[in-house]
């Protein structure tokens, strides 16, 4: 029996006297895509970034492809040994790097081969090849999505964690948003796990779908 | 009165913000401008010999600039970026350094080592000048969108790490700008390493000659090509900030210091140590040092000769300091109002006007203070200017002039970040230009603006070359400090260094602890 790709298991956290995650359990098999819906303040990004390891819980245990990552508040993976991507809400570009050195950069950084041309597919893949001169500032709202999203799928990790990927945009560019994310999907492999306040993105994803409100998280 | 006052429109004010400058910064600049009509001058300019004396200040300023970088970028990525115990106090000693006298640090440096010549000259500023950098990078990693980082730590530490390189690339570069521009001015510094060791020459030195045969105006026009390499170096500048604002995060969460974890615990601070001990510790313990020493015959201890100094220094000195401080502080309160109605003016420019006003603000920074003391000298000393000229505030418009840049790039960072709708929204309401200005622009920034006023008076305290020209200027313990040295006074001389410096951190020190104070509430 193969172990779950991501297995979540009482974690909790508190800011202050806010308990935001109260005993959170749930797992994820590879390839397998869940969608977690909540208000905003509800703790589903301090949940990814527990995920990530770019924060710790105050109990609880985060386990990768059966191997122990975070127990309680200790963490025993870093955030670059869990082969997992995490697109931000703000996208988390490079801001001094162009769009291909963006990609580039990241799986030379990673140790994967082929560096140039995965880069060039993926971006291409993601019609952004005619800008792969040009730096993040210069991108528009949803061109720079679409490199958050090559940059993630570049690394090929084998857990995606997507924090609210189309919250700030208009219908428009959100429905754009949709098939952008369908796209991607259909490029990886990787387990997905997506946040959002939005139930109709939720429901997009074509996944389980929970729920996380008081800092309980409850199937749909 | 309280018509202007409650006046709704910023123009009145904008445009008192422009005549005060140009009394105060351009006026003295005009006969700088004298060799571009007078070709004579223009000839000896170019001579061999001045071109060469051009040429070595250039690649002396260019050396201080690299191993101000060299020191202030490392000190201020490991002091911002990493949490450790002590970490808030290097951070807190960062800028320091900069407000000590360059002439005492070179006199420091040649008690503790003998250096002299080229070398020490540009090691003098390049630690004299090293937070220029530091302060611009730690802004910048202060600035990084945490977003950003953490993609880089899902990737590999070292990767992160060079994207905090990336970041603070241009700003360090920048501070290495600024540290040209104040190395190329400086005549003491090198003065002073060529009269206790081999001889030389550096161009402001050129300059600063013309005044031994009261040669005032050919002092001011010599001082045009350094005024132009500062204008090229500038506009780098401007190219590389325009760059470098693109790839700050303005809104969203910025990245936090991580945690030193291991032997990092014990080899940052230590790094640091060894750092400011280059910056601060060493020169000041060996200036005090130097308040008791002796020749090895006398019999008085160390303590009492250092007591003895420090006594004579606030004696003999205090009048000194208390006209220093009238000059300085009036400079201050000056910049108080003028540098807000700066900021506000070129955040409200389009922008090649932006472009253009920030050039002229800049061009008294640009200039060797030397030569603004010449300037100063041609423009204002006028049968019926004969009061103003000898009073206490024309050093003080000219530090106002020279620093007001200083003053109003830090509140056009703080301004620049406030949403516009809180002014606009005051604007709709009626409010007066000045309101608008102070309570909904700067109204939660309040020691931004006390800042700015603490660094030009410490700026002004520490001047030294235009205050040996200018008569009303010439009894600052700047200039009592630099005739001391050179007559050899050398236990008073460490002394009234010490209270020197002391009275120069005492505003930024202040600062630092009220926002601490303000940062636990």
């Amino acid at each position: 029996m193969t172990s779950p790709q991501l297995a979540v298991s009482q974690i909790s956290k508190s800011f202050a006297e806010r308990k935001v995650l109260d005993k959170i359990s749930f797992e994820l098999e590879a390839g397998q895509r869940v969608s977690i819906q909540g208000p905003s303040g509800t703790g589903k990004t301090t949940l990814l970034r527990i995920i990530a390891g770019l924060d710790l819980p105050d109990s609880g245990k985060v386990v990768l492809n059966g191997q122990d990552a975070t127990v309680d508040c200790k963490s025993l993976l870093q955030p670059w040994q869990r082969n997992v991507q995490l697109v931000f809400q703000d996208l988390g570009l490079w801001p001094t790097r162009t769009v291909l050195q963006n990609v580039t950069d990241a799986r030379k950084a990673a140790g994967l081969p082929n560096v140039q041309q995965v880069a060039v597919e993926t971006l291409t893949a993601l019609g952004l090849q005619n800008l792969i001169k040009r730096k993040p500032a210069k991108l528009s709202g949803g061109e720079a999505r679409r490199l958050a999203f090559a940059r993630a799928l570049a690394l090929e990790p084998k857990l995606l964690l997507l924090d609210e990927p189309f919250a700030s945009l208009d219908p428009q560019a959100r429905h754009s948003g949709f098939d952008l994310l369908e796209q991607v999907l259909e490029r990886s492999s990787a387990a997905v796990l997506l946040v959002t306040h939005d139930p109709e993105e939720a429901a997009r994803l074509n996944g389980t779908q929970m729920n996380l409100s008081d800092g309980v998280l409850q199937c749909q | 009165m309280s018509l202007v006052l409650g006046a709704r429109s910023a123009r009145p004010w904008w445009s008192l913000a422009i005549v005060v400058t140009f009394v105060a910064a351009w006026i003295p600049l005009l006969p700088l401008l004298e060799p571009l009509i007078r070709f004579d001058r223009l000839s000896t300019m170019l001579d061999a010999r001045t071109s060469g004396l051009l040429w070595r200040s250039t690649w002396i300023s260019t050396l201080s600039a690299l191993l101000a970088i060299a020191i202030g970028w490392p000190y201020a990525m490991l002091c911002t970026r990493w949490r450790f115990p002590g970490a808030g106090l290097f951070r807190l000693l960062m800028p320091l350094p900069l407000l000590m006298p360059p002439l005492m640090v070179a006199q420091a440096w040649f008690g503790l080592t003998g250096m002299t010549g080229i070398s020490a000259t540009i090691f003098t500023f390049g630690v004299c000048y090293a937070p220029l950098p530091a302060l611009l990078v730690a802004r910048s990693l202060g600035k990084q969108s945490a977003a950003s980082f953490e993609s880089a730590m899902l990737i590999s530490p070292r990767f992160a790490i060079l994207s905090m390189l990336r970041i603070s690339l241009l700003p360090a570069l920048i501070g290495g700008g600024f540290a040209f521009l104040f190395a190329a001015g400086d005549f003491a510094v090198p003065d002073y390493f060529a009269t206790v060791g081999d001889l030389f020459h550096v161009y402001a030195a050129e300059i600063f000659g013309h005044s031994r045969n009261a040669d005032f105006t050919a002092g001011a026009t010599a001082s045009l090509p350094l005024v132009l390499i500062g204008l090229l170096v500038l506009l780098g500048n401007a190219r590389l900030l325009k760059s470098q604002l693109g790839y700050e995060s303005g809104l969203g969460r910025h990245a936090c210091p991580t945690n030193a974890k291991g032997a990092a615990q014990a080899i940052l601070p230590l790094l640091l140590l060894a750092l400011l001990a280059v910056l601060l510790i060493a020169p000041i313990a060996q200036i005090f040092f130097e308040t008791g020493k002796q020749g090895p015959l006398s019999e008085r201890t160390w303590s009492d000769v250092s007591r003895a100094a420090f006594q004579q220094g606030i004696t003999d000195g205090r009048s000194s300091l208390v006209r220093t401080m009238q000059f300085a502080g009036l400079a201050g309160a000056l910049c108080l109002l003028l540098a807000p109605l700066w900021a506000h003016l070129i955040l409200h420019c389009r922008n090649r006007w932006r472009s253009l006003l920030v050039i002229l603000l800049c061009l008294p920074l640009l200039v060797p203070s030397v030569a603004l003391g010449f300037g100063s000298i041609l423009m204002f000393n006028q049968p019926w200017l004969d009061q103003f000229y000898s009073s206490l505030f024309l050093p003080a418009l000219l530090i106002a002039g020279r620093f007001l840049p200083i003053a109003v790039f830090i509140l056009l960072d703080i301004m620049s970040r406030v949403p516009d709708a809180q002014e606009e929204t005051a604007e709709l309401a009626g409010c007066s230009y000045l309101q608008r200005l102070f309570r909904y622009r700067l109204g939660g920034h309040t020691s931004a603006l006390w800042l700015a006023a603490g660094l030009v008076i410490a700026f002004g305290a520490r001047e030294l070359d235009f205050a040996i020209l200018l008569p009303a200027a010439n009894s600052s313990a700047a200039v009592r400090y630099y005739n001391a040295l050179h007559f050899a006074r050398d236990n008073f001389v460490a002394a009234y260094g010490i209270i020197l410096v002391a009275l120069l951190f005492l505003p930024v020190m202040f600062h630092a602890w009220w926002q601490s104070i303000r940062f636990k509430d």
